[in-house]
């Protein structure tokens, strides 16, 4: 007598990524993972945010260069922090040997993959409600807590979501956690840095176009032209067409890559 | 011979005396120009702006040459190191030639960046020309002043970290009770 294996039900399935949600939800907060990240953004961008309104305090640095300057280090960090934590979730698995037991229960690899996916982004929402304190309290004196708020939302939660999902899907090709997060910083400054070069900045055609054609460099520059050379929004469409088709593609390919999890060893 | 010698002479004197002339008509600047520094005395607070005017005379017969003015900001104690560049971002102005009799003001704002006594002084020059005029010193006193919790940062700078922290540390605590439990033979 045979027993037929009848194949899960639809609200299983459709549970299975909250499963691998709320797991890893788990993990990364209940354990000193998520915290420790969170505490080392936190007193960088308190020491960062003193040090700007000090300087605005004598009129070192004007008071809308100091909330643009806090803004954008918000980005920064919290961004980077959520890709470190992304960057360690499928290799970080393989390295200590777990991997090979997710793969082997019914749960679906998109849906390990979506799981993790949103699991690390709320790195960014904790490291954005950290920000926000240190946001109002600056913007507050120079009137633009509402548009620095909006850029940290706007800007930041697009960009993260692009990050998270670019270290995700290097972490599922990456065979050790070692290999996962140095590439994932490697890719990272690539993006980051050459908006960054003078001779990039100076180029009268070409650098805005590269600016804007960078996810990354096209966030941070959106926040200089809304809180420092105080620019209209509407002004702002061609800075958040790479950030949403960033966050849209990785995210594709993160998942896509999911197909791609076997069970195999680190090396 | 001394025909040649004299020869010799008279043509090294042909040559060389375009020089003489060149030298003794170039006036030196110092003699025809006076160049000072307006307010004599500044006493500002870190951070604090304040305005100098340089007011350059042409007490001569004659138009000067094309004149720039330059700006300099010294430590004279030298307990401080000064880059000019950042108190203004334009150090050097140019003015022309300024005819007899006339003179000619500009003018800068600065923003001292660090506390101290700074000696200030202009001086005029040309292109091309070997020499310059300067001007008095403008002494200016900067004091320092600096709050401890600027724009109410401090609160939120120290209570954030600090909320985290402790967190993070109940959360290190809670895991090692957990451990040690499970460790426990009594289970």
């Amino acid at each position: 007598m045979t027993t037929a294996i009848r194949p899960l039900p639809r609200s299983a399935r459709r549970s299975n990524w909250m499963v691998i949600t709320k797991q890893e939800l788990v993990d990364l907060w209940l354990s000193s993972k998520g915290l420790s990240v969170l505490f080392g953004f936190t007193s960088l961008l308190a020491i960062l945010a003193y040090l700007a309104s000090a300087d605005a305090g004598i009129n070192l640095l004007d008071a809308r260069e100091s909330v643009g300057v806090v803004v954008q280090t918000a980005i920064g960090l919290g961004t980077l922090s959520a890709l470190v934590v992304s960057a360690d979730a499928i290799s970080g698995e393989r390295e200590r040997g777990t991997l090979e037991a997710l793969l082997v229960t019914p749960v679906a690899r998109l849906d390990i993959v979506a799981g993790k996916l949103l699991a690390a982004t709320t790195m960014w929402l904790a490291a954005l409600l950290v920000a926000l304190p240190f946001v109002a309290v600056m913007a507050d004196g120079p009137g633009v807590a509402f548009d620095a708020v909006a850029v940290l939302v706007v800007a930041g939660t697009l960009v993260a979501a692009a990050l998270t999902a670019l270290g995700l899907a290097v972490s599922s090709l990456a065979m050790s956690n070692r290999v996962s997060l140095a590439a994932s910083i490697a890719l990272l400054l690539l993006l980051a840095t050459p908006s960054q070069l003078p001779a990039v900045k100076a180029n009268g055609a070409l650098g805005p176009l590269l600016i804007q054609a960078n996810p990354v460099s096209a966030g941070l520059q959106l926040a200089t032209n809304v809180l420092v050379k105080q620019e209209a929004w509407a002004d702002q469409w061609a800075y958040l067409i790479s950030p949403i088709v960033a966050a849209v593609g990785l995210t594709a390919i993160a998942i896509a890559l999911s197909s791609r999890l076997e069970l195999g060893g680190s090396r | 011979m001394i025909r040649h010698l004299f020869f010799a002479l008279g043509l090294g004197c042909a040559l060389l005396a375009p020089l003489g002339q060149g030298a003794a008509a170039a006036t030196p600047l110092a003699e025809t120009i006076s160049i000072s520094v307006d307010p004599a005395n500044v006493d500002v607070v870190l951070g604090e702006n304040f305005d100098l005017t340089v007011t350059v005379s042409n007490d001569g017969t004659e138009p000067t040459p094309a004149l720039v003015v330059h700006l300099d900001i010294t430590d004279p104690e030298q307990t401080t190191s000064v880059d000019p560049e950042d108190w203004t971002p334009t150090l050097s102005q140019t003015i022309g030639p300024v005819g007899a009799g006339e003179s000619i003001t500009v003018s800068w704002n600065l923003q001292p960046i660090s506390p101290g006594s700074f000696a200030t002084y202009a001086v005029a020059l040309s292109p091309g020309v070997d020499t310059i005029a300067a001007s008095n010193v403008l002494q200016v006193n900067v004091s320092d002043q600096r709050t401890l919790n600027p724009g109410g940062i401090l609160p939120v700078s120290l209570a954030a970290p600090s909320i985290v922290g402790v967190l993070l540390l109940m959360q290190m605590r809670f895991a090692r009770k957990i451990r040690k439990s499970e460790a426990s033979p009594l289970g």
